[in-house]
């Protein structure tokens, strides 16, 4: 074989440019700049957009205030009630999201991880909410909420000193209500990493505890939760993020009502647009949000790196 | 065919210097081997010479080309990678063929060069196999398949074996030995196995931290070891070194031994040392004779471990807490506990000044010593 | 010391305590399911007079109704478009992103990193309203085209990240030995990586068809004609429309989740232990 006939090689860019593209940091740019350029237009573009609109004036009562650049949609976000009652309730329904999957996720996933048979059967059950869309659990629960004829009033006729009411246009229960549909819909993603944690602790562990007479709860206490804290950690982050952005059940469900009582801040944001008709204050609103779960996603990545190293110090 | 050459190579990972100033000069033909422990440069400055990794500093030559800054693709260059990197989405067959695919060969022509790799490698009866469903040595097999079905300038093996049990891993070696006298190419083999350096090579680079601590023969580098470090990672078990302080004996020096100062170790008459002159006494095992019961020798010591292999006993002894290796051949090994009298055999001692250097005989004042070996 | 005979009672109890409340669990958490089922089985209107909590009498006449007075079709194909469209398109431009994230040192990684992670965990509310404006003034609000670009957004960021992923679990190496066999580093892409990263990006389409069909925020928002909803749009409609006729708004929620539920009763298997061995080292 000669030299000659090695160099010709099929399928390359011929010439210098060839090069640049092919080995050098035209590589880099060629294999980023598609993702860049789509993500540029439909994420970068309106998060510009929204920066725009949040110091200008767009909104269909004020149509001549359009073009009066200024600060004043963050002022009046500063001492907005509905905004700030927005945000704890986003808050309140985070953290009945987290606490309620959770306590619901690792029940079930301590209930199956040692399951022989119908073991595939068993995580099926508690998989499939997962795989139901959230408009469908919407439906869903709104139906079976229903103060006339939901069945969840219809059991609890059978059982005393319990009446049922309309869970849902209830100020008291709305917000509790549409937590539990989202429980329902999202515990099954920390049943997965439950599931997971639990089956990376050594067997060893439990056997070493049982000789030393550690009984059932004193191995949770002292085995399964010391070693799940950083999946622990990694989930409740998670579930955060997934409340925090959860829009349908309650769009659906709700609508923010009954009277503003379970309107999240995503919902008020939404509303405010497409209600209001108010796109600046919206826009602003928008950008809070994305402020609230920047710091949740440094906060996730933080506890990623750290699962990530003390996982590795650790076993 | 070439020969390579590294001048002055270096490389900085971020702020991380990890090769400082490498020369290297290889024969066309040769068959070098990098050894040194884990860290010390050896898998990058292959990786550099392959375009893996680029140099941050120095110039790296094939024959008469500067390569630097060329991708993989146009150094002309084969390698086999520690975990054999074969392409698991192809065949036996394919993985052999694919340089010559990407050469641009038609079907037929690649078939008739992968037939014959595989036969040169026993490989004719899995060409439509798929990596997964090969073992370990077959697997290493059809690398160096995929390594020498062209005709590279040089062959590059990256740890090739070490993945391999040991009786494979033996089996393995004498087949790239065998290899390389068929090809009779420069073949670069990297390895943190001092025994397999010691078999392989027709040079030996030992590095350390990043620089060139000798370049030799394996002879060399045994007997010759360039200081404290080549002579402590070459040979098992490994040397015995006595650091201690030059006193003065009637009519000649003696070695006074840190760990025990009570003992003194004869010095060579030849070597000019200066009274109080901190040193280090290097004895290989196998030079340590044990004289059993002990009789009038001047050193005595303690059996306080042995090991043995079937034909070879290594012996640690223990002299007043200055512990020492000796091997014994065909013998049986004394007993645990005894005391047995000690000899080093005339002659057979390494000298190595403050700085861990060796020194030759009335050259120990020498200014500096340059560890590559000569032109 | 209990006796042996004991111990193993204790034991025994355990389990059937275990099973127990597996059993008692799952129906609670199937309930809802099995309720969809069943109301949607029921002849139009008579959920209400139901007594039991089995179903008096079965009847498709409701999943009738949904296809031939309702476009539940036409709002079908409509999210089979756009949920193919935007997971093909946010696939073909995230693995090669995916890719250099993964392989690649270059200034500003981490950045694009931390950026593309939260884009795909900050509310798709912050998003869509200026998403909207901007439509508007493109002409894109109320076409396909537009909702399909809506729902790269959703779907992209995702796919850069399961690529990385996926690139991640293989050996840098292979791709080595193919830029020493004569490959550049796009052809080492091409013939090595791609090759090898097949089942990993078929997952991903996967995935990312599957949240563009559950999305309902962006094909409510960008969407205003009947004609071009999806089904999601579609079936949230009912809420509204037959607040009371539960048979029907189950029977569309029924056919919405029935084409996810089957994707993943087949996928199940590689689907968990997908999970239990990538997620959580």
């Amino acid at each position: 074989m000669t030299r000659a006939q090695r160099r010709k090689r099929p399928g390359t860019l011929p010439g210098r440019f060839g090069r640049l593209m092919t080995e050098g940091p035209g590589f880099a740019l060629l294999m980023l700049a598609p993702a860049l350029l789509v993500l540029g237009f439909v994420i970068g573009l309106p998060m510009v957009k929204a920066l725009m609109l949040s110091f200008d004036t767009i909104a269909l009562r004020r149509p001549a205030a359009a073009g009066t650049y200024g600060l004043h949609n963050y002022v009046r976000l500063l001492s907005d009630p509905d905004a700030w009652g927005a945000v704890l309730r986003s808050a309140l329904y985070m953290l009945g999201t987290v606490a309620g999957s959770i306590a619901l996720a690792l029940s079930a996933a301590l209930l199956t991880r040692r399951v022989v048979r119908f073991r595939a059967l068993s995580r099926l059950a508690f998989l499939l909410p997962w795989t139901v869309p959230a408009v469908v659990t919407a439906l869903v629960w709104g139906v079976m909420y229903d103060g006339n004829f939901g069945v969840i009033n219809r059991l609890l006729d059978h059982i005393p000193f319990i009446t049922g009411r309309d869970w849902l246009i209830d100020r008291q229960t709305a917000l509790p209500a549409l937590i539990l549909a989202q429980v329902w819909n999202e515990f099954p993603v920390a049943y997965i990493f439950f599931l997971a944690g639990l089956h990376s602790i050594p067997d060893e562990l439990y056997e070493a505890a049982k000789i030393d007479r550690a009984g059932a709860f004193a191995q949770f206490r002292f085995i399964t939760l010391p070693q799940l804290r950083y999946i622990i950690a990694v989930i409740v982050i998670l579930l955060m993020i997934m409340g925090f952005k959860s829009f349908p059940i309650v769009y659906i469900l709700t609508g923010g009502g009954p009277a503003g009582a379970t309107e999240t801040l995503t919902v008020l944001t939404y509303n405010t647009a497409f209600r209001t008709l108010d796109f600046s204050y919206s826009a602003t609103l928008g950008i809070l949000a994305v402020l609230v779960s920047l710091v949740l996603v440094l906060g996730y990545l933080r506890v990623m790196t750290r699962a990530d190293t003390g996982k590795g110090g650790a076993v | 065919m070439a020969d390579v050459t590294f001048k002055g190579v270096e490389k900085t990972f971020g702020n991380l210097k990890v090769i400082h100033g490498v020369d290297i000069d290889i024969a066309d033909g040769e068959l070098v081997v990098f050894v040194g422990p884990s860290g010390c440069g050896k898998s990058t400055l292959l990786r550099m010479l392959a375009g893996l990794e680029e140099n941050t500093g120095g110039e790296i030559l094939i024959g008469t080309d500067v390569v630097n800054g060329l991708p993989p693709k146009d150094r002309d260059i084969a390698m086999v990678f520690q975990n054999y990197a074969l392409y698991p989405h192809m065949t036996v067959a394919e993985n052999i063929g694919f340089p010559l695919r990407m050469q641009g060969l038609t079907a037929a022509e690649r078939k008739k060069h992968v037939v014959r790799a595989a036969e040169l490698l026993g490989l004719e009866s899995y060409l439509e196999r798929y990596p997964r469903e090969l073992s370990g040595g077959q697997r290493q097999r059809v690398a160096m398949g995929r390594a020498i079905v062209r005709e590279p300038r040089a062959f590059l093996f990256d740890e090739p074996l070490s993945n391999l049990d040991a009786a494979l891993r033996v089996q393995m070696r004498k087949e790239v030995k065998l290899l390389h006298r068929r090809l009779e190419a420069t073949m670069i083999f990297v390895t943190h196995d001092q025994v397999e350096a010691m078999t392989l090579a027709d040079r030996i680079v030992v590095l350390r931290d990043g620089r060139v601590e000798q370049i030799g023969t394996p002879e060399d580098v045994y007997r010759r070891p360039a200081s404290t470090f080549v002579a402590g990672f070459i040979g098992s078990p490994p040397i015995n070194l006595i650091a201690g302080t030059v006193r003065p004996l009637p009519g000649k020096l003696g070695l006074v031994p840190d760990a025990n100062p009570a003992l003194t170790f004869d010095l060579p008459e030849e070597f000019d040392f200066s009274s109080g002159q901190h040193i280090t006494l290097g004895v290989r095992p196998e030079n340590l004779v044990l004289v059993s019961p002990a009789g009038k020798q001047e050193l005595e010591g303690k059996v306080v471990f042995c090991e043995s292999s079937g034909q070879e006993s290594a012996v640690t002894l223990d002299l007043g807490g200055l512990q020492l290796v000796s091997s014994i051949w065909g013998e049986e090994a004394p007993l645990i506990g005894n005391m047995v009298g000690v000899e080093i055999r005339a002659g057979e001692v390494l000298l190595f000044d403050e700085r861990g250097i060796r020194v030759d005989p009335g050259v120990a004042e020498q200014e500096h010593r340059d560890f590559t070996d000569a032109e | 010391m209990t006796s042996p005979r004991r111990r193993r009672l204790d034991s025994v109890a355990g389990q059937v305590f275990k099973a127990a409340g597996i059993v008692a669990l799952g129906i609670a958490v199937l309930f809802p399911i099995y309720w969809m089922a069943v109301i949607a089985l029921t002849p139009t209107g008579f959920s209400r007079s139901l007594t039991s909590l089995v179903p008096a009498e079965v009847t498709l006449e409701n999943f009738v109704t949904l296809f031939t007075e309702r476009p539940m079709l036409r709002w079908l194909w409509n999210s089979i478009i756009v949920a193919a469209a935007s997971s093909f398109l946010s696939l073909a431009f995230g693995t090669s992103c995916g890719y250099a994230l993964s392989r690649l040192r270059f200034r500003g990684a981490g950045l694009v990193l931390i950026l593309v992670l939260a884009t795909q965990m900050m509310p798709a509310t912050s998003i869509v309203v200026p998403l909207y404006i901007l439509f508007r003034d493109f002409g894109l609000l109320d076409t396909m085209q537009g909702m399909v670009l809506g729902h790269v957004s959703l779907v992209a960021p995702l796919a850069i990240w399961m690529a990385k992923g996926f690139f991640d679990s293989i050996p840098a190496d292979l791709e080595g030995a193919a830029r020493i066999d004569g490959c550049t580093r796009l052809s080492a892409y091409w013939h090595v990586a791609l090759p090898l990263a097949m089942p990993g990006l078929a997952a991903i389409f996967i995935y990312g068809f599957v949240t563009s069909w559950h999305d309902f925020l962006f094909a409510k928002t960008l969407i205003n004609s009947q004609a071009l909803w999806t089904a999601a749009t579609g079936i949230s409609s009912f809420r509204g429309e037959y607040f009371t006729l539960h048979e029907l708004q189950m029977a569309a929620a029924l056919t919405f989740a029935l084409p996810v539920v089957i994707v993943f009763l087949v996928m199940q298997r590689r689907i968990v232990s997908g999970a239990l061995s990538g997620s959580v080292r």
